[in-house]
């Protein structure tokens, strides 16, 4: 089960974070977030708006050009990505699996960040870690298929083990990138329905994605990007047309 | 002691990989037991290496390099000429190695044969062989690379040849082509691009191989390096040394450039 | 009537150019060498001669041969055995999308690139004149010359690997060293072994060769025997060889094939 830190302190601050690509592209023009614990948020925008950028900075896959994030209190910077990301976990949208190895490795590579031991490099892993994996791989559903080699799964099963690999982690905070943009919408509900529970066994929740709907369904705050800016935080409720014009038009 | 286990059904490594593990090990250690070491043991060997590696870092003679850039040269233009002359020659052999475009299979079966002897032989015995027949110098070298490069040249080629679908084949025929326009309208634009990249690759082993050929007498700075070996020049090995990491180097980046631009 | 004037220039054609500039520089360089080709034709006898000295090979020391041929294929699975570790060793640190930093990576790469330019034959001239006669020489200087071409073929493996595999596993806090063995060397295992069984064949050819230079196996032998002129016994020597050769070809074929 995750720890909780103290309730009054947020998940997730952002402040005056500004991503400019070598290329060029400025991806974030400047976002100042706060995010509570425990909640699930969803981050909606068209392509390009800068989501993925946005939960990449925050777990330190991508180096902001200027701007800070906190996580727990801590700042995200080169000398602490080991010990943030022993608290953050991510879920991608291509599910990032290594497809020759079993579910069940796949699943252990959570573990990895807290064990950098030699042992680890030829594949032996401690038993208990292994009964971590096995309860994640039970939370999402998965535990008959442990020893199948990951590439022989179908689309939402390798997410589940995506989503279990980030539960092995024993995070407190999970960042899922268009969890279900390759996946078709029964499965998307699925996924998204396994996400949902997660959060509310009490990890705070943080999903891009681009489909209205689902934003309305399953968030409990909608932070609106369109061009790296936010330009829209509030409820599902709040979100009215004229709101997705601001976040959809250009 | 904390418990642990790979993440098998069985909770041991993959068979296939212990097996293989233990396989190799045991080719390995009977490999070392037909290597006798040299005299004095093994690590004494290897003082002995980084001693003379130390000999020859130490101390180069700079005065000598513009002797050793021209051997340099020379040996470069010798791996030229064995790849030129081989791509030449080449082109009408593969042509008559291959299946689809020898005049009858029992050619394309005794060309195929003589390529893979051919090359079976490295440079250096053919380099041998050729020093006999027309004395020292340049010239055996040039043929030794000539013919092996032939060899692996022609056996491409004609690799090639055979891998053009039928399809383009039979465009040409439904128009009327004969045998002969058939391989130079259909087979050859098809196989000429790979066979292009080839060719630099085999100029880049050419060049290589055209370094070492001097200590039978074929030309190059192989020759030179044998000599300073001989006398003790150290100093002069360096530079030796050194030109051949140049010229190599430099000669790979040029041709990979020149390869990217014409394919 | 359509205005001629108006349509695109036809493209220089460049082939001729380049065909000229290539004889222009085969002309220079048979020159530049005072190479005489005829002195081929000239040679034609002398060849035929030479050749027949090797027509018939004695088969007396057969047993000794053998040994030498096992001598010279242990030299050829160890310099293997050394390159693939040199190269397992260097290659992550010269894939670029791995690599710690961008200096380590130049650096590894560099040294790739030198131990694959220098040709085996020069290593084990320069490790023999070190250290005597014999296969030690001739091992390291296929293991030295090897682990750059195993290295290039598999750190090019590595980068070519999904990046999204790279950045899963670190952003689960892994480090380098593990995100090199939990999802580098997994993803390219099958390029891998292929590739190290290729080099194999080829190392053991190379070993043949070594020995001209006196560094261990059968080449030393061959040499030595021409050197006195026993040319029946060097042409034994070298169907010994060939037959080896030609024998771990289909093997390392077969291997391959077992391996996909």
């Amino acid at each position: 089960m995750p720890t909780s830190n103290s309730s009054t302190e947020p998940a997730i601050e952002v402040a005056g974070l500004a991503k400019r690509f070598a290329n060029g592209v400025e991806a974030l023009a400047g976002i100042d977030l706060v995010i509570e614990a425990g909640s699930f948020v969803v981050v909606l925008g068209p392509s390009g708006a800068g989501k993925s950028t946005l939960l990449r900075c925050i777990n330190g896959l991508e180096t902001p050009s200027a701007g800070r994030t906190i996580v727990e209190g801590r700042s995200v910077e080169k000398r602490s990505l080991r010990s943030i990301r022993s608290r953050v976990a991510m879920v991608f949208q291509r599910f990032n699996l290594v497809g020759r190895l079993n579910v069940m490795t796949n699943v252990l590579c959570g573990r990895l960040g807290k064990r950098s031991t030699l042992a680890s490099l030829i594949y032996l892993m401690r038993k208990d870690d292994m009964d971590v994996a096995r309860r994640a791989l039970d939370r999402v559903g998965l535990t008959d298929r442990e020893w199948d080699r990951a590439d022989r799964l179908s689309g939402g099963q390798q997410q589940r083990v995506g989503i279990a690999r980030a539960l092995a982690q024993e995070p407190s905070i999970m960042l899922a990138d268009e969890p279900v943009a390759s996946l078709d919408p029964a499965i998307s509900e699925e996924i998204l329905d396994l996400l949902s529970k997660i959060q509310k066994q009490g990890i705070t929740m943080v999903v891009s994605l681009h489909q209205v709907d689902y934003a309305r369904r399953y968030a409990e705050r909608i932070i609106g990007l369109n061009d790296g800016r936010v330009v829209f935080d509030g409820t599902p409720e709040a979100l009215s047309d004229a709101v997705l014009q601001t976040i959809y038009g250009r | 002691m904390v418990a642990m286990a790979w993440p098998t059904a069985s909770g041991l490594p993959p068979r296939a990989m212990v097996l293989g593990a233990v396989g190799i090990c045991v080719v390995l250690t009977a490999a070392l037991s037909m290597l006798e070491l040299g005299r004095g043991g093994f690590l004494a060997s290897l003082g002995r290496l980084f001693e003379y590696v130390g000999n020859i870092v130490a101390a180069p003679d700079w005065e000598y390099a513009p002797t050793v850039a021209w051997k340099m040269l020379e040996t470069v233009e010798m791996a030229f000429l064995g790849t030129a002359l081989a791509v030449v020659m080449s082109l009408p052999l593969g042509l008559l190695a291959a299946r689809n475009s020898a005049p009858h299979p029992a050619v394309s079966h005794t060309m195929r044969a003589i390529m893979t002897t051919i090359r079976s032989l490295p440079e250096l015995m053919w380099a041998l062989f050729f020093v006999t027949a027309v004395g020292l110098g340049p010239l055996p070298g040039v043929a030794a690379i000539a013919l092996v490069s032939i060899g692996y040249l022609g056996k491409f080629l004609a690799e090639a040849i055979e891998a053009v679908p039928d399809a383009a084949v039979e465009g040409v025929v439904v128009h009327g082509a004969n045998r002969m326009q058939v391989r130079f309208y259909a087979l050859m634009p098809q196989a000429w691009p790979d066979f292009i990249a080839v060719t630099f690759y085999v100029f880049e082993h050419n060049v290589r191989a055209a370094t070492v050929l001097g200590i039978v007498g074929a030309g190059g700075i192989g020759y030179d390096m044998t000599m300073a070996m001989r006398l003790f020049r150290y100093d002069r090995l360096a530079l030796i040394l050194l030109a051949i990491y140049l010229a190599v180097t430099i000669l790979d980046r040029l041709s990979d450039r020149i390869r990217a631009r014409v394919i | 009537m359509s205005d001629l004037s108006s349509l695109p220039r036809k493209p220089i054609n460049v082939f001729p150019l380049w065909l000229a500039a290539l004889a222009a520089l085969f002309v220079v360089a048979t020159r530049d060498l005072e190479i005489d080709f005829r002195a081929l034709a000239w040679g034609v006898a002398d060849m035929g001669e030479f050749l027949g000295r090797f027509g018939t090979p004695d088969f007396s020391r057969l047993g000794r041969y053998l040994t030498l041929m096992g001598e010279t294929v242990a030299m050829g699975l160890w310099g293997t055995a050394l390159a693939f570790l040199g190269a397992f060793a260097i290659a992550p640190f010269a894939a670029r999308n791995l690599s710690p930093h961008p200096l380590v990576y130049r650096i590894a790469r560099e040294l790739l690139n030198f131990l694959r330019a220098m040709p085996d034959l020069l290593f084990a001239m320069v490790f023999v004149a070190a250290m005597g006669l014999g296969p030690l020489p001739g091992v390291l200087a296929i293991g030295m010359h090897v682990t750059g071409f195993l290295g290039k073929v598999f750190a090019e493996n590595l980068e070519r690997v999904d990046p999204g595999a790279y950045e899963a596993v670190r952003a689960s806090g892994a480090g380098f060293l593990q995100t090199v063995m939990w999802a580098g060397w997994p993803s390219v295992l099958q390029e891998t072994v292929g590739y190290t069984i290729f080099i194999l064949d080829r190392n053991v050819r190379m070993a043949a060769i070594l020995g001209l230079v006196g560094a261990g196996g059968i080449g030393f032998e061959i040499k030595t025997t021409m050197g006195l002129f026993q040319y029946d016994r060097a042409a034994a020597l070298i169907l010994v060889v060939g037959t080896t050769i030609l024998a771990i070809d289909y093997l390392s074929v077969w291997a391959r094939r077992k391996v996909r």
